[in-house]
């Protein structure tokens, strides 16, 4: 066998906790180019919170691979996930594991799930100690497992990376008395110490009309001032020109 | 050639649910019939009919859903009445025991008598049955289901027992079906067969199938000696009080077990599961093996404790709880495989199933699940939780729900949807008319005490769900909103009371 076939070979059978990142969802690559650091700590603060946990948990499980050997989530402590949701945005529901009332014992819940699974999705059911917060980081980053914070003690997370909200949301669909609701609109935000400065945007469909997350590509171009002036009222848009189409003469007949 | 004795209890999963053997009853199984009682195969029901057809033939028909967890609990009142006059008892399936005949038919005077005892015994106990002694198992099947009650086949005769017998009592219904196409309509043409032709021309299966018919074992025992014990034990200290637990326990016991036998290359036709109580007692009961998962092991676990927990409190506090629980590998013989994978198709790495078990250590059985998208109406009705290990209910996920709430699904399902009130701008509540007409356009949305300016309204859309059914009817009205802080609910008005459904958080 060729050398390179081999190291090929070789790659390919590579344990899966030795890879690069942790995969998200296209639509978020502006936000979270490359993907999430293994081992990291995402916080999810504010507006959008629960969309976003949905969104990388889709990110990270429908990338399962052939053998099922990767891909796999674990929920933990939020009863209302919606996996109907989570399901649209590409999640596979079969590599979920949901625990939903961890009670007092979530710190062993959590550090059970860091070692399996490649995403652990959190929402702690009590301010967390320094103590937990210290022991569950070390076993993410050792196990290389992204740990995500949500719900009211998100902020309280010392070491967190990377923080995501959202930002400008605007739904679609929705009138008066009429409609129903088919997408929102949404600026997707980065910040903290994986997003230096300012931060990174994303705009994107979170959910689309069809349930999955897409870049928005629908922002308008600035307006620009129309060069001609605009006489009598008439329309703004130029007419197409009023002389005859020009007609080519071949250069070899020449012009006598 | 063994001699064995059946007990068959007729439609037992009729018995299972309740249904009285003299009403026209059916069990029905993903909308078809199971099992039916007499009376309803008097007027023409039958197994594996649609449930429409069997209402038309016969339209006083009461129908249950089969309840596969009663059936097995229930036929250990009739194993441990049998037990009661020969220990070693092999419960087959549920509706049907075995018994080596041999010692017994000694001890009680003749197969006859036997067979007459053990039948009065279970007719004692309040079920209806019929015993029959064979050679081999099959045949005494056969036998208990012939005659008023049960017959006893002489030594040798199983074959010209069995030979008038039609084809379709192999249940290999395709076998069958090719048999009768080449003219070979009963056991005793098939039987007539020569046997190295059967092999040649229906494989490994015909040749079972073949060996039956001839009333000869299905199979040639080969019990080999276990090279070391297999059995394995597991001690509750404190005793376990909870079934939960020693069922958790038995789980895990099982997989050692199979883990061990896998490593000899063995299978085990029967198991026998101990159950040790705090004052000594012990409950013991064999089950038929034959290539069980080690989930399906601890369900049987659970179906032998629960026949002994009926029995009230004071039962409790005799026995004591649990103390050890020990599975021996009973008719060891080698291992011909039969893979099936525990958690579908879906391969699941030692890693996850590790990381699952230490949760439900933690929090019980049911502490950790994973969701099963079923079909429904409203978003907390699509999503069924699944305890890790237990098998997914087979519902299909599609069929058309009208008036279901469309793409895309909301992102937060409260458990227990929170209140909410909804007014108009006059600051009165929200009303929907039993005409589905909104009093007014609604202005104003509280939720747990906070108030936002609505954007954007719909509604309402009508759900009636399950009016057929007065325990579990549902009427409501959902409607979308959207608030000026940029959230969107999917809100819900039942009875006159609004609630929020999900959140499009």
């Amino acid at each position: 066998m060729p050398e390179a076939a081999l190291r090929e070979l070789v790659r390919d059978t590579a344990p899966p906790g030795a890879r690069d990142t942790v995969p998200v969802l296209p639509a978020l690559g502006p936000a979270v180019p490359g993907g999430l650091r293994p081992g990291s700590v995402v916080g999810l603060p504010g507006p959008g919170a629960a969309s976003l946990g949905l969104a990388l948990v889709a990110g990270v499980s429908r990338h399962g691979g052939e053998d099922g050997t990767g891909g796999w989530c674990g929920v933990v402590g939020l009863p209302e996930f919606g996996v109907a949701a989570a399901a649209g945005m590409g999640a596979a529901p079969e590599r979920l594991l949901l625990v939903d009332e961890p009670g007092e014992r979530w710190p062993d819940v959590v550090a059970a799930l860091c070692e399996a699974v490649d995403l652990v999705l959190l929402c702690p059911p009590e301010r967390p100690g320094a103590a937990a917060v210290r022991r569950l980081s070390a076993l993410a980053r050792k196990h290389g497992c992204v740990l995500t914070l949500t719900g009211a003690f998100a902020g309280d997370w010392a070491g967190t990376r990377l923080r995501l909200r959202m930002d400008g949301v605007v739904w679609d669909g929705l009138a008066d008395g009429h409609g129903r609701l088919t997408g929102r609109r949404a600026e997707v935000v980065a910040e903290g110490r994986d997003a230096p400065g300012p931060g990174r945007r994303a705009r994107v469909w979170l959910p689309a009309p069809d349930g999955t997350v897409k870049p928005d590509e629908t922002v308008r171009p600035p307006l620009e001032l129309v060069p001609e002036p605009v006489a009598h009222g008439g329309p703004v848009h130029r007419r197409p020109s009023a002389l005859p189409p020009r007609v080519r003469v071949p250069v070899e007949e020449g012009i006598a | 050639m063994t001699r064995v004795l059946v007990v068959w209890c007729p439609d037992w999963p009729m018995t299972a649910v309740g249904v009285d053997a003299s009403a026209a009853g059916a069990v029905v199984e993903r909308g078809q019939v199971a099992a039916c009682t007499a009376a309803a195969r008097a007027e023409g029901v039958r197994r594996g009919q649609r449930l429409r057809d069997a209402q038309r033939r016969c339209p006083e028909l009461v129908v249950r859903e089969r309840d596969r967890d009663a059936e097995g609990r229930l036929f250990e009142a009739v194993a441990g009445a049998v037990a009661e006059l020969t220990p070693r008892v092999e419960v087959v399936r549920p509706g049907l025991c075995a018994l080596s005949a041999r010692g017994p038919a000694r001890f009680y005077g003749g197969e006859e008598a036997l067979r007459v005892l053990v039948q009065d015994t279970v007719v004692e106990a309040g079920y209806d049955c019929g015993a029959g002694v064979a050679d081999g198992l099959f045949a005494a099947e056969l036998a208990a289901r012939a005659g008023q009650g049960g017959v006893v086949v002489p030594e040798g005769g199983a074959a010209a027992f069995l030979a008038p017998y039609p084809l379709s009592v192999l249940d290999r219904p395709e076998l069958a079906d090719l048999l009768r196409r080449l003219g070979v309509k009963t056991l005793g043409d098939f039987a007539a067969l020569p046997s190295g032709h059967v092999a040649g021309r229906f494989g490994a299966d015909g040749a079972l199938a073949h060996r039956l018919a001839r009333g000869e074992e299905p199979r040639p025992l080969a019990p080999v000696r276990a090279p070391a014990d297999l059995s394995v034990r597991a001690a509750f200290d404190p005793p376990a009080e909870q079934a939960e637990r020693v069922v958790f326990g038995a789980k895990r016991l099982a997989a050692e077990l199979h883990e061990g036998l896998a490593a000899g290359g063995l299978a085990c036709v029967r198991l026998e599961v101990a159950a040790g109580f705090a004052d000594g007692r012990v409950l013991r009961r064999l089950w038929r093996h034959d290539g069980l998962s080690a989930l399906a092991v601890a369900e049987r676990v659970r179906w032998q404790l629960s026949a002994w927990q009926p029995q009230g409190a004071e039962a409790e506090q005799v026995w004591g709880g649990v103390t050890w629980l020990e599975l021996v590998p009973d008719q060891l013989v080698p291992d011909e495989g039969r893979q099936e994978a525990l958690w579908g198709r879906t391969t699941v790495t030692d890693r996850i199933a590790r990381a699952a078990d230490r949760v439900q250590a933690l929090l019980g059985h049911r502490g950790i699940t994973r969701p099963v998208l079923v079909g429904g109406r409203g978003p907390g009705e699509q999503v069924v939780r699944v305890p890790v290990g237990d098998l997914a209910p087979a519902d299909p996920p599609g069929g058309p729900w009208p008036g279901g709430v469309g793409a895309p699904a909301p992102a937060v399902v409260p458990v227990s949807p929170p209140d909410a009130e909804l007014l108009d701008a006059s600051g009165g509540a929200v009303v929907v008319s039993a005409r589905c007409e909104v009093s007014a356009p609604p202005a104003v949305l509280a939720v747990r005490g906070r108030a936002a300016a609505v954007t954007g309204w719909t509604g309402p859309w009508p759900a009636d769900e399950r009016w057929w059914d007065p325990g579990r009817a549902r009427r409501r009205a959902r409607f979308q909103v959207t608030t000026d802080d940029g959230a969107a609910y999917l809100l819900a008005v039942e009875g006159g009371r609004w609630h929020v459904e999900a959140v499009y958080d």
